[in-house]
Formats: C-alpha cells, sequence, structure tokens
C-alpha cells in the first residue's frame, strides 16, 4: 500500500502508522495549500466498541521544507488527549451523537494544533479543537456530514483544520500487487509457476473500498510554507517548491505498570513513522531498512539512495513476466542507476525534462513530496498527474485522486527513464502497467471542497452490502 | 550522583532485565534525584512525586545511566550503583 503496515515494526502500531500523505494547491482556494495526513490504516466501519482513534501518546507533524536542505523549516504539531465522560458503560455512545458536544457521545477527542517555525517562537493555532466521532450508523450518528462539517475549525489567518475519520481515498488492488506483483489488468502475461489455478487476467479489484482512516487536514496560506512567504508565479523560482513530510513520534519509554494497573511514557519524542512519497518505504526499501528508514530524518536519505538506483521492483518485472519488458531488462542488466526514479522520489524533477516544470529542490537526496506552488490547479485534472501531461498532479504534490501506484510502476518500468536517457524507448507494456483501479472504484466519492476526502462508510451499512 | 540512602530506595523497586541493559521504574524519589531537579525542578519537586521517571541503565562499565522524565533526556554517571544494580541482576531470580 501508499504506506500502511509498509515495515514490520509500525505495522504492530496502527495509532501512529503514516498511511498516505497529499499535498496539493486548493482548487477551490488556489491561494492556498492543503496537506493532509492520515493515519490508523485499514479500518473496517464496524470496529467497536473502541471505535477509531488518533493516539494521546503520540505526537503527529507535518514538515514542510522549504530551502532544499530536508530538515524541516515550518512544523505543524498535532497532540491529542482523549475525554470519556462515564466510564461506567461500555458504550462509545449512549444514545443519537447530534452535535459535537452532544452528552450522548461518551468518548470524545480534542486536539491542539501548533505552529512551530525553526529558529522562531511556536505558535498555537489552536486548543481544544474536536475531533468528530466515528461514523457509526443511522441511530447513532445520524446526521454525519453534519457532525463532520462542524469539526471544521478555522484557525485564523486563512487556516483551517480538521481531523477525524475519513473514507479511505487510496485505491489500490492489494491483493494482486502482494501475491507477487500479479496487477490483474496482466495476470495473463505473468509467471505461472506452474501452477494451475494461476489466475487470469481481468479487472482490478479495489481492496480498500470498504474501509476508513483517520486524516489529519490542514489548508493554509502559500505563504505560510514558502521560504519568505513567497507566492510569485515564476514555475522556475526556487523558492516555489516546498517538501513536505508527516511523521509520528512516540515517547521514547513506555511502562506497563501492573501495580497501577495503566501505562505511562515519559521522555522525549522519537520518531516511529514518517512518510511522504507513497510505496517508497513500501517496495523500495528493503525489509532489513525499514524500521531504521521510519527513524530517520529525510536529510539524511543519501543513505538509501542505492534501493533507488536499482530498484527491486524494475528488476523483478522482467522476471515476472517473461518476455513483456525486454527493454526495461537490458538496462537493469546494464547496470545504469535509474536516475529518472532518484529524481521523481528523492531531488524533485530538474528544469528542462518536462517542458514548463520543476520540482527540483536541489542536491541532497530526501524522500519529500515536492510541490511547486506556482503551478495552478489544473480545471481538467489528469488521474495520472505529470505521466498524463497534468503538472499541477502527482508527483508534483498529490491530490488525493491521483493514481500513485499506476504512476510509480509505470514509472518503475521504464517510461520516465526515457527523460533521463533520450536514447531509451520504454516497452509498449510499460506504459500499459496498472493494477486496474480508479477513483470509480472507491464506494464514497471525493469531495470538491476541504478535507477532500469523502465521508467515512458507517458500520452499520458496511458490512451489510 | 547516587547515596546510598537513594540506592537502597531504588532497590526496593521493580527490576526488569532488558537485554544487555537494566531498565528501572518508579515515582520521583529513586535515583538521581539532585541532577534531576537542577534539569527541571518542577516535574521532580516534592510537591510533585507522581511524575514517571523511567531510569534505564546503559553501560554497566562505564556507570552510564539515561534518565527519563517529561519530555526529556539526562544522562547520569555512578560506576558505583551501576556495579551494585548489576550484582542485583545477576544475583537475584527475576520474579515471573
Amino acid at each position: 500500500m501508499s504506506s500502511h503496515r509498509e515495515a514490520p515494526e509500525i505495522a504492530q502500531d496502527p495509532v501512529a502508522d503514516s498511511t498516505d500523505v497529499y499535498a496539493f494547491v486548493s482548487p477551490d482556494r488556489p491561494d492556498t495549500v492543503t496537506l493532509i495526513a492520515n493515519y490508523v490504516p485499514l479500518q473496517e466501519p464496524a470496529g467497536g466498541p473502541n471505535f477509531y482513534e488518533f493516539g494521546d501518546d503520540v505526537l503527529y507533524s507535518i514538515n514542510i521544507d522549504n530551502d532544499g536542505d530536508g530538515k524541516a523549516d515550518i512544523r505543524y504539531d498535532f497532540r491529542f488527549t482523549t475525554e470519556v465522560r462515564n466510564p461506567n458503560t461500555f458504550l462509545y455512545n449512549t444514545g443519537p451523537i447530534l452535535s459535537l458536544d452532544s452528552p450522548n457521545w461518551n468518548r470524545r477527542q480534542f486536539y491542539t494544533v501548533t505552529r512551530r517555525v525553526s529558529g522562531g517562537q511556536d505558535q498555537v493555532l489552536g486548543t481544544r479543537i474536536p475531533s468528530p466521532p466515528c461514523n457509526i450508523g443511522p441511530l447513532s450518528t445520524p446526521n454525519y456530514v453534519n457532525l463532520a462539517n462542524a469539526a471544521i475549525r478555522d484557525l485564523g489567518g486563512g487556516r483551517r483544520v480538521f481531523c477525524g475519520q475519513r473514507n479511505e481515498g487510496f485505491y489500490v488492488d492489494l491483493g494482486a500487487v502482494f501475491d507477487l506483483l500479479n496487477p490483474r489488468p496482466f495476470a495473463d502475461l505473468h509467471i505461472k509457476f506452474g501452477l494451475p489455478s494461476a489466475p487470469k487476467s481481468g479487472p482490478g479489484v479495489n481492496a480498500t473500498k470498504d474501509l476508513n482512516v483517520h486524516t489529519i487536514a490542514l489548508q493554509v496560506p502559500i505563504s505560510d510554507l514558502t521560504k519568505d512567504g513567497w507566492t510569485g508565479t515564476n514555475v522556475s523560482d526556487p523558492r516555489a517548491t516546498i517538501g513536505v513530510w508527516t511523521a509520528a513520534s512516540r515517547k521514547r519509554v513506555r511502562m506497563f505498570d501492573f501495580d497501577l494497573s495503566n501505562t505511562w511514557s515519559t521522555g522525549p519524542f522519537r520518531q516511529v513513522s514518517r512518510l511522504a512519497m507513497p510505496l517508497l518505504n513500501e517496495v523500495v526499501i528493503p525489509m532489513g531498512q525499514k524500521d531504521f528508514w521510519n527513524t530517520q530524518a529525510p536529510d539524511g536519505d543519501a543513505r538509501f539512495s542505492k534501493y533507488l538506483r536499482k530498484p527491486e521492483v524494475a528488476q523483478l518485472l522482467p522476471v515476472l513476466f517473461p518476455g513483456v519488458f525486454p527493454r526495461l531488462d537490458v538496462l537493469n542488466k546494464s547496470g545504469k542507476d535509474r536516475t529518472d526514479i532518484v529524481a521523481i522520489l528523492h531531488t524533485g524533477i530538474p528544469a528542462g525534462l518536462i517542458p514548463g516544470f520543476q520540482n527540483f529542490t536541489g542536491p541532497v537526496e530526501a524522500d519529500m513530496m515536492r510541490l511547486n506552488t506556482a503551478i495552478r490547479p489544473s480545471a481538467t485534472p489528469n488521474i495520472n498527474g505529470l505521466l498524463g501531461g497534468d503538472l499541477a498532479g502527482f508527483p508534483n504534490g498529490r491530490r488525493v485522486f491521483d493514481d500513485v501506484v499506476a504512476i510509480e510502476l509505470k514509472a518503475l518500468a521504464g517510461v520516465t527513464y526515457a527523460l533521463v536517457d533520450k536514447t531509451f524507448t520504454p516497452d509498449a507494456a510499460a506504459a500499459q502497467l496498472d493494477d486496474g483501479v480508479t477513483p470509480s472504484s472507491l464506494r464514497i466519492p471525493f469531495l470538491n471542497r476541504f478535507p477532500y476526502l469523502g465521508t467515512p462508510l458507517d458500520g452499520f451499512n458496511t458490512p451489510a452490502r | 550522583m547516587v547515596d546510598a540512602q537513594q540506592a537502597s530506595v531504588f532497590s526496593r523497586r521493580k527490576a526488569i532485565l532488558t537485554g544487555a541493559g537494566l531498565v528501572a521504574a518508579g515515582a520521583v524519589g529513586g535515583l538521581a534525584t539532585a541532577e534531576l531537579a537542577a534539569a527541571n525542578p518542577q516535574l521532580v519537586s516534592a510537591e510533585n512525586p507522581t511524575v514517571p521517571v523511567m531510569v534505564h541503565l546503559r553501560d554497566v562499565p562505564t556507570g552510564k545511566f539515561d534518565v527519563f522524565f517529561g519530555d526529556t533526556l539526562v544522562s547520569v554517571v555512578d560506576i558505583n550503583f551501576a556495579a551494585k544494580l548489576a550484582e542485583v541482576a545477576t544475583t537475584i531470580q527475576p520474579q515471573s
């Protein structure tokens, strides 16, 4: 998945598991950028009585680098606090929840947002901001859209925030991808290992169709993020591009105190999860490095560069699909570095490769989602982003609907290598490589307004479908 | 540094072996109170006795302790106390 359960340790810690990052110039407020960080993956909507929530003991951060050194210049911190009205019932709610201050809602969560500037003063943007409840069902949350809308809060200065449950917008055919990299549309071409039961080709299946996720969404003026508050329209200006990543941190010590029948944590926070570009830690970084990768800051990512220069997926494709990727096979065997993948994932794409576009942040290799804020939102967005000729889409930031799985599969298959080596002609199959799911594979549509991710599925109806 | 009285208080607290190190946990009042107070007097004052403090004996030969409290980590060195804890860890049967 993008980064759901992507590393052994964080797979055991869902509330701290960064699953997706989105960063885009807001289509309905193009003077702002929307930043979205998702956590708590693969939520089955009926998962009560202890429904999903953020971790009170987790520090959630959205980091911004605006000078290309891979270090955070601006950071938005989110800390959550859970309050229980009545500990003497097992119920999440004792009647319909019709408002965020409903006395029927037994287990509520509030949060604080703090803006931190490197070398500057911390600015608390909001305190005791309520998260909405999870979407439980028609008796408990009969007007869920109203509850969610009430949880969108103005922070002043053109900023707004939402933290709470959303429908999972990351569409992907997990079952096929992780069954030995076998996208269903390509299944007939996949090696069969001599098995008579090997799957036949068919349409993709969205594995996340009936699942929810928890979202931290922040919309802020572009000037809040760029170096010196730059808000120009010159795409080539180095100040136009920001790098975004999220992190989750836990205190270094946790005590399971049997005498006091509780747990407590203490000491400084240390990062346990991070995320920027989708699928990087998932399918590029090897298993033995994934947990370590999650603890590191982006400015040291040069140490992982070798995995991008010889990406394992690119090596596997000619093996798993015999005869389908002959040119990729030759490229692999040439030993040449995949500098296209390094550019996409670690440095940004320099000027001169794609007309009218760059999101290069300099030579420092760092996993950041690079967004050129001078590029306006597209009036006719293409889910294939840059590969589809849409300069406002992935990997120029990431919009909620961008088909990041297909884009990265195509890139790893060699489509983007032609950008850095004009003599290279990609295999015909490379441009077709796809897991076969699109936003039409979602059960809940995206919103055309903040927070853009759709209304979460409710627990009563979802299993009944 | 830790005096004998503090060490005896500490020795009555639970000790858990974790790999090569020794982790000890308890409310304020055990190890290296002076150093903690200097680092953050509000956190470890007598008026606030329940702030969790975790002490990790990181390295027995050098006597280096990590002391965790609040959002802070401080290092304390006490070779004699480290040796005493190591002796406890090797001579007493762990509680199940």
